[in-house]
């Protein structure tokens, strides 16, 4: 029982978290792969609870952005390409159909 | 994409779609905020976004939009679609929209990718739900209103979405 509520414990902290991965040796002018993780769930009967927009920016500048159902999955995990032309922060931010949102962040290094 | 992070994931989200109500309630702002396109995403059939979308049908098929997604799924609930579709990226011409269809979901527009230059390529990978056998289609939209279809993938669900819950 206690280990059940310490992994309850565990998860629920992590629930709206956005964990971004991004490759460490991206060389300028390549095109590279941004992935991001959204840990939200998603009911698409009853009351309905999904992620309805995902944007992804650089140094604040969004780039590209999804707009999603409730038929997309729970957990939403996504890969965007970007021509990487300088180092900056990356971001992900989210917002689900009831109003709430998160985000995630991480540095990108490109090697000039 | 890695498997093994893939495997790990859909694990955890077998868990975490029963933590619904451990969501705060932190309200940044309305729900269905502007842009989003509330009218398509509600349509209850293809011909209905589609006309909704692109004000016809019946797209011609491209073989520009290349498609990766199982032939045959074990989770309903997660499938994912990695789509790339060969065209320029310049200012003046690019590819802005990626669609997902999956035809018989409730739901049939899964998403809309929004893409610009900066991406360098136009290319997405999702996951989404497949709630029973049915085709996917990926449409891509350039700048200038071009349209390009892919041929549909139809996508068996091995397992159905009580099976998977």
């Amino acid at each position: 029982m206690s280990a059940l509520s310490t992994l309850g414990g565990r998860l629920s902290r992590r629930l709206e978290e956005v964990q971004i991965s991004l490759p460490e040796n991206a060389k300028q002018g390549e095109i590279i792969e941004i992935r991001a993780l959204i840990l939200h769930p998603s009911q698409s009967e009853g009351k309905t609870l999904f992620i309805e927009e995902v944007a992804f920016a650089l140094g604040g500048k969004t780039f590209c952005h999804f707009d999603l159902s409730s038929m997309s999955s729970a957990n939403p995990y996504l890969a965007v390409p970007l021509r990487a032309e300088k180092s900056g922060m990356i971001s992900a931010h989210w917002r689900n159909n009831q109003g709430q949102t998160g985000s995630g962040q991480k540095f990108l290094s490109i090697a000039e | 994409m890695h498997k093994r992070d893939f495997l790990r994931l859909s694990a955890l989200g077998t868990s975490l779609a029963l933590g619904a109500s451990l969501i705060g309630t932190r309200i940044a702002r309305a729900a269905n905020a502007e842009g989003w396109p509330a009218q398509s995403f509600a349509a209850s059939s293809v011909d209905q976004v589609l006309q909704d979308l692109f004000q016809m049908r019946t797209l011609t098929e491209s073989d520009r939009v290349h498609v990766l997604v199982g032939k045959e799924v074990d989770d309903a609930l997660s499938v994912p679609v990695s789509v790339s579709v060969n065209h320029p990226m310049t200012d003046d011409d690019y590819i802005a929209r990626i669609y997902v269809l999956v035809d018989h979901n409730p739901t049939p527009l899964a998403s809309i990718f929004h893409c610009s230059p900066a991406n360098g390529k136009a290319a997405c990978y999702q996951r989404v739900k497949v709630l029973h056998d049915s085709p996917l289609r990926v449409i891509a939209q350039s700048n200038r209103g071009d349209i390009f279809a892919a041929k549909p993938a139809w996508v068996h669900v091995v397992k159905s979405k009580g099976a998977a819950e």
